[in-house]
């Protein structure tokens, strides 16, 4: 006879209470670990969207003096043509273009750090703070807002001042730079579209950032890509005409 | 701009404290479904915990790539 004393046998439903309860218990440690909260993850990620504005708002700066200087005042038509379209043309160019390859940087180093899970698509921002923070739907909202309204503030402002660049240009620049003015008004609808309408767009406007200043540096590229001696055989001719005027 | 290596460290304990019950969840989760109950629900839960797990690994790898 077997005196050994037989082991309690665990029924199906205590089996199964033990893993609810199990599950529940690990489930909590997996959220508590993602959801790291450590204030220097928090302030380094504040510091490096307000960094990243500041290479925006550079970068938009001297897209401003471009126009300043591109769409320019026509009555000074005595200046050195060559000297000119030099000092406009090929210096700013240069300049103008180093700053805008730091705002396509920052550009990919935003998606690179908000939007990194391509496998699941184009994450927003707003998904990842949420995710990665468990903050409240609203508080990460506001946060957000108020990113995408700095952004789009200084998207304005450079449509603003487009603007009323393109509307004082004259008609000598106006014949010569036709295509240069329809690629301005066209980046300018661009960046309306993109960021004028509301929280959506401008979510998809910091997604599309990168895109944007790709598209917008290559607008330049071939803003500047004009014939010169084509420009200046105009302009030549046109002092002609204004002269045999006896202006 | 590189996130300084005290959150770095903090970050790379929590996705090791994760990946470790992660682990464990996935087995109470097979050993539900063999004892008969359905684990529709916390499948799918595990699978949700697990995609921000790897973006959390994604995140840390490239802020520490570029520390």
């Amino acid at each position: 006879m077997n005196s050994a004393k037989p082991k309690p046998k665990i029924t199906t439903k205590d089996r199964q209470d033990r893993d609810k309860v199990e599950y529940e218990r690990l489930v909590q440690v997996v959220k508590q670990s993602l959801e790291h909260r450590s204030p220097g993850l928090w302030g380094w990620l504040d510091d490096t969207i307000k960094a990243g504005q500041d290479a925006v708002n550079e970068a938009i700066e001297w897209g401003n003096n471009l126009v300043d200087t591109y769409i320019w005042d026509t009555t000074e038509a005595e200046a050195d043509v060559e000297g000119w379209v030099n000092d406009t043309f090929v210096k700013p160019f240069e300049d103008v273009k180093a700053s805008i390859d730091e705002g396509v940087a920052w550009g990919n180093d935003l998606v690179d750090t908000y939007v990194w899970d391509t496998g699941g698509g184009i994450a927003t921002l707003e998904g990842w703070v949420r995710d990665t923070f468990d903050i409240p739907d609203q508080e990460t909202q506001t946060f957000v807002n108020e990113v995408a309204e700095a952004i789009a503030d200084d998207w304005n402002d450079l449509v603003t001042e487009a603007q009323a660049a393109t509307n004082n240009v004259t008609t000598t620049v106006t014949d010569a730079v036709t295509t240069t003015v329809d690629t301005v008004g066209d980046i300018i609808d661009k960046a309306s579209i993109a960021l004028g309408v509301g929280f959506d767009a401008a979510m998809a406007a910091i997604g599309i950032l990168p895109t944007l200043f790709t598209g917008w540096k290559n607008e330049l590229a071939a803003w500047f890509d004009i014939d010169i001696d084509k420009f200046l055989t105009e302009l030549s001719d046109a002092q002609v005409k204004i002269h045999s005027k006896g202006i | 701009m590189p996130l300084p290596k005290e959150v770095l460290d903090a970050v790379a304990s929590d996705i090791a404290r994760a990946n470790s019950a992660l682990a464990e969840l996935k087995e109470v989760v097979a050993d539900m479904k063999l004892s008969g109950m359905d684990t529709t629900t916390q499948s799918l839960e595990v699978a949700d915990l697990s995609k921000k797990l790897r973006s959390m690994q994604t995140f840390y790898e490239l802020r520490k790539a570029k520390a």
